[in-house]
């Protein structure tokens, strides 16, 4: 071989060599790229665990502040209420005749023993959970009822096939909806609505109140709790108002676990 | 045998141009309706005539031609690399190259007289050129990894066939001029010896055609996804 062949085939085993750099490189890249999407999706799943987690804590602390403060107005202020109604019949047997001011105060005292009681079972989650996602509505929309000048109106499945803490979720949501409709809607009516299909329950609470500006309101605290419990079950949460009231939409999935 | 040998040699330049034109074309007209592809594309017609241009005539010097080839490529990338880059740095990186590369092609054939032979230097300039870019490319994808596979991103396709390309031709673009001086100086200057060479230039030629075939590939294999993601 002579000197010019020689030398043109070493440059054509050096073109071989840097083929394969240039390949090696494009599979290295493509194995790099794969791996930090690997890395990254394992950390966003890591991330939104951790955020479930903690929303899971922060609901349950919530749950049992609720509770706390369910206990402490069924034992302290209930007992209080109580004591006093029975220091106030007792006075009535000693004084026969107590006129009606007295008779009227008697019977403020027991409505006000009985909404607290009311309100302390709708506050208590241990007791919730004795009972379904309707019936438990359907004291609350009485409790509420008896307050006058706003009416709910309940229309529901009786039996909901989900789980009685997830039960207890819904109605929280829900409870938070009639609070905030009860605060700031100014109407008269609320009524709620279910749809169910195979896998999911769509809730409708609405009201017929003033209405409000969805971006005005979208920090607000009632209507984060709203979505981040609704978050928290899979579902979603979703507001729609106009001048004519506002529907509270509250879609979650039926799944049993 | 000599027909292959002739089309490897001599056609299968302008053909692998060609095809590289081709597959952007076709990308295009598939719906990757983007500018770089549009400038890419203009460039890539202008370096096919240059190369089918170059298979057609016999007897005479085409380091001109070679040269504006070199030239163009060096703007067709860095226009392509320069609309894909996030970062003013890499694009002010890609405009340099271009402009050291365009006043290399003046002061050589404009300012210095006019050269008959192959200009290596040019080449390997424009190739060192291309493979930068083509690595500040791969820079920007790994650190902003996205979701999609890296096997449906059109301009990934394209950076690997350039590299394969500029990469592999490298050596050759690097000797050919000693190479031409050699045998041009040498008193045996005979047939066998201008075929070793013929026979250099057809292993870039085939490199060429690599590149071209893969970027089709890319452009196949991204139509094929994007229709059974579809359907």
């Amino acid at each position: 071989m002579d000197s010019l062949s020689q030398e043109v085939y070493i440059i054509v085993i050096g073109c071989a060599f840097f083929l394969m750099v240039a390949t090696g490189i494009i599979f290295l890249v493509l194995i790099y790229q794969k791996r930090q999407l690997r890395f990254l999706m394992d950390k966003q799943e890591m991330e939104s665990r951790y955020s479930e987690e903690l929303l899971k804590t922060r609901i349950e602390t919530q749950e049992q502040t609720l509770n706390t403060i369910s206990r402490e107005i069924h034992d302290n202020i209930g007992q209080l209420l109580n004591s006093s109604k029975t220091l106030l019949a007792a006075h009535q047997r000693k004084v026969n005749n107590t006129g009606p001011e007295f008779q009227n105060a008697e019977e403020q005292l027991s409505q006000a023993i009985h909404e607290l009681r009311a309100l302390s079972r709708s506050l208590n989650g241990e007791w919730l959970e004795r009972f379904n996602f309707y019936e438990n509505l359907s004291t609350e929309a009485a409790r509420i009822n008896a307050m006058e000048g706003i009416q709910v109106k309940v229309d529901l499945p009786l039996n909901i096939p989900m789980l009685k803490e997830r039960q207890l979720v819904l109605y929280r949501m829900v409870q938070e909806a009639f609070q905030n409709s009860l605060k700031h809607s100014g109407g008269n009516m609320i009524a709620i609505t279910a749809q169910q299909n195979d896998s999911h329950i769509a809730i409708r609470i609405a009201d017929n109140g003033k209405g409000f500006q969805a971006n005005e309101h979208t920090q607000g605290f009632g209507m984060n709790s709203i979505t981040q419990r609704a978050k928290l079950m899979g579902g979603t949460a979703r507001w729609v108002s106009d001048n004519t009231g506002t529907g509270v939409h509250i879609e979650v999935p039926l799944t049993t676990s | 045998m000599l027909l292959l040998k002739n089309v490897v040699s001599y056609w299968l330049e302008g053909i692998a141009y060609t095809n590289l034109f081709l597959a952007i074309l076709f990308f295009l007209w598939k719906g990757g309706n983007s500018i770089r592809y549009k400038i890419v594309s203009i460039f890539l017609l202008t370096i096919s005539i240059l190369a089918v241009s170059i298979s057609v005539q016999k007897g005479v010097s085409n380091s001109l031609q070679y040269s504006l080839i070199y030239l163009f490529n060096t703007f067709c990338w860095c226009s392509f690399f320069y609309l894909i880059y996030d970062t003013n740095l890499k694009k002010i990186l890609a405009v340099i190259i271009a402009v050291l590369t365009l006043l290399y092609f003046i002061y050589k054939n404009i300012v210095l007289e006019f050269d008959l032979i192959f200009d290596s230097l040019g080449q390997v300039i424009s190739s060192i050129g291309i493979v930068i870019f083509i690595f500040l490319f791969l820079h920007q994808i790994l650190s902003n990894v996205k979701s999609d596979p890296l096997s449906n991103n059109f301009d990934f396709w394209i950076a690997s066939s350039m590299l394969i390309y500029h990469l592999g031709a490298f050596g050759i673009f690097l000797t050919f001029n000693h190479f031409t001086s050699k045998i041009l100086d040498t008193p045996f200057y005979n047939k066998e010896n201008r075929e070793i060479l013929t026979y250099l230039w057809g292993v870039h030629n085939v490199l060429l055609f690599l590149a071209g075939l893969l970027t089709l590939v890319g452009v196949l294999w991204i139509v094929y996804r994007r229709k059974s993601t579809s359907s």
